[in-house]
């Protein structure tokens, strides 16, 4: 078997046998069945709640808050890290800072966010571009510095202009580490926006999740967070033939 | 040398001897689960009965864990963390009961919801709860919280009377609510005697609706003491010591409800309020819906209606369920 054909038929059977590990440990005895429901209870419950519940309304609104912080998270840390890399005395100045706030818990702010914005998907959208932006900041003035500086001088032997030297030098080379920090990015939005969601309860894959926790309906819950599952491994996938395609 | 070793083996079975002894009384420990703890009904009696030594009277020892309210509470019950919950939502046991969770109702919590209440800004402009609503965000604390069930009275009688429906937001806690209410997340905060009764006589806020307007409310169970079922069949006596002593702890404050506000003070960090408060003591606890009962002879087709209404059970319970969700070897 071929690496490729290998790796594709390991990414198919996995998610299978945990399924099934899933359903034994359960079978056996091992978690309580009304704390931890098998498979073979809450796949069913994710087709139902999806045919004619409310999951897929409120799979599209967290797809829409988790798609407008991105696009704001992207278009304030990009162009923001580009200055870091162009201004060196900004990036001295400010990224120890940033850094800081990296692991500071930004979600804890959210009551201060509901009172400005309301309880309504900006705040969530607010907070989570807070915390989401700097290792977007942070990635895009790394990515940049990494780039080979020969490629550079050899875009300006062959007289390129700046706008050039950017799309068809910097930008390829920057991709991965550029690309490392929108996936982090991307994962701080995901679970920040689900995990609002849970607590301010406006709707949402989080809202979803908490409303079956406090109804006690297991099966349920355990639908909504593979929803949340499926969902990120869809936006890795997105920003994996993103990669792809820019490169 | 003989003597002294003597004399060592002999102090070493002695403190064994008292040890021993000693096992045979040591109170019996219990978890209990507080919502609201700011509230009197919660907070305060929980401090008159460590203050006046009924739960040592019981041979209790009893520590708290503070929730926001609802099917919170019973998170914490069914998963063992804690033994009893006080005053939660009957919805919010009742679901999990049919679900096959280990809990159980042992006595009401109170009857009507005496002491709960719906507020505004004082410069809003809903007047009328019953006609300015519809559209409105009207907060409750948890699914299957008392307030809750009170919310979705509120919502079907809105939509029997052909009106558009106020809108149910889950808010949490009173101090989330209050800030909610105060910054305009929502429309309608509710609230609780006395430290919303506070900010109503400072004119922060407006009271424009009590669960007693709602039709059939004085004869229903809104909320119940419930506890682990495990726990029940383990330590039966536990469970009956700790409602003796929580029923003296409610009789002291009918008895003497200043004296209540000064154990709820000292439990809150905060101070007791003027007598224009505890003026209002029994407006809002009035003795005849503080009884310790089950469920017989009240309105539970009422109760099994808005535990259907909030999704908590599809249909009512049998008589069968109802006593076994509902046991009453436990009242004092």
């Amino acid at each position: 078997m071929t690496t490729r054909r290998g790796v594709i038929v390991g990414r198919i059977l996995v998610i299978p046998l945990l399924l099934l590990a899933m359903e034994g440990v359960v079978a056996a005895g091992v978690f309580n069945e009304l704390f931890v429901a098998p498979p073979s209870s809450f796949i069913p419950a994710l087709g139902r709640n999806l045919v004619s519940g409310d999951l897929l309304p409120l799979t599209w609104i967290t797809i829409r808050t988790v798609g407008m912080a991105t696009v704001v998270c992207f278009s304030i840390g990009i162009p923001l890290g580009y200055l870091f890399w162009k201004v060196p005395v900004a990036q001295r100045a400010y990224e120890p800072m940033l850094g800081g706030l990296l692991a500071a818990p930004t979600i804890l702010l959210y009551p201060v966010f509901l009172i400005f914005f309301g309880r309504t998907a900006g705040s969530i959208i607010a907070l989570t571009t807070l915390g989401a932006t700097v290792p977007v900041i942070l990635n895009t003035r790394q990515a940049l510095a990494d780039v080979n500086p020969v490629l550079l001088r050899v875009g300006r032997s062959m007289r390129l202009t700046e706008r050039q030297i950017f799309r068809h030098i910097l930008l390829p080379a920057a991709v991965p580490v550029l690309f490392a920090g929108l996936r982090l990015g991307m994962i701080f939005i995901l679970l920040a926006v689900v995990a609002l969601e849970y607590i301010v309860g406006i709707g949402g894959l989080g809202f979803f999740i908490s409303d079956m926790s406090f109804r006690f309906k297991t099966a349920n819950l355990f639908a909504g967070i593979t929803m949340v599952l499926i969902l990120s491994v869809g936006l890795m996938y997105v920003l994996t033939r993103a990669q792809k395609a820019i490169r | 040398m003989k003597k002294k070793l003597f004399g060592l083996v002999f102090l070493m079975a002695a403190a064994l001897a008292v040890a021993a002894c000693g096992g045979d009384d040591e109170p019996s420990h219990i978890n209990l689960v507080l919502p609201q703890s700011a509230a009197l009904g919660t907070g305060g009696y929980y401090s008159i009965a460590v203050g006046e030594g009924y739960f040592d009277e019981e041979g209790l020892e009893v520590d708290i864990i503070t929730t926001s309210g609802g099917a919170e509470n019973v998170q914490v019950i069914i998963s063992g963390d804690a033994e009893i919950v006080i005053n939660t939502g009957f919805a919010s046991v009742i679901g999990p009961f049919k679900s096959g969770f280990p809990i159980r109702a042992i006595s009401n919590g109170d009857m009507g919801s005496p002491g709960t209440f719906w507020i505004v800004k004082a410069d809003s402009d809903i007047q009328d709860w019953s006609t300015d609503l519809s559209g409105k965000t009207v907060a409750f604390s948890r699914p299957g919280s008392g307030t809750n069930a009170t919310v979705l009275d509120m919502v079907k009688d809105y939509e029997d009377r052909g009106l558009a429906p106020p809108i149910p937001t889950a808010t949490g806690g009173t101090a989330d609510t209050l800030a909610a209410t105060l910054t305009g997340q929502i429309d309608v905060g509710w609230g609780f005697y006395p430290g919303t009764v506070i900010e109503v006589l400072k004119g922060t806020v407006r009271p424009i609706f009590a669960p007693p307007d709602l039709p059939g409310w004085d004869n229903l169970i809104v909320r119940v003491i419930a506890a682990n079922a495990d726990f029940l069949e383990e330590s039966p006596e536990v469970a009956k010591g700790f409602l003796r002593a929580w029923k003296k702890a409610g009789d002291f404050a009918t008895n003497d409800p200043k004296a209540a506000h000064e154990y709820l003070a000292e439990f809150t960090g905060g101070s007791v309020p003027g007598d224009d408060v505890i003026s209002q003591f029994h407006t809002y606890n009035p003795v005849a819906q503080r009884v310790m009962v089950g469920p017989a002879g009240t309105n539970m087709a009422k109760v099994y209606e808005q535990a259907i209404a909030g999704e908590f059970i599809s249909e009512p319970l049998t008589q069968a369920e109802e006593a076994e969700m509902f046991p009453l070897d436990f009242l004092p």
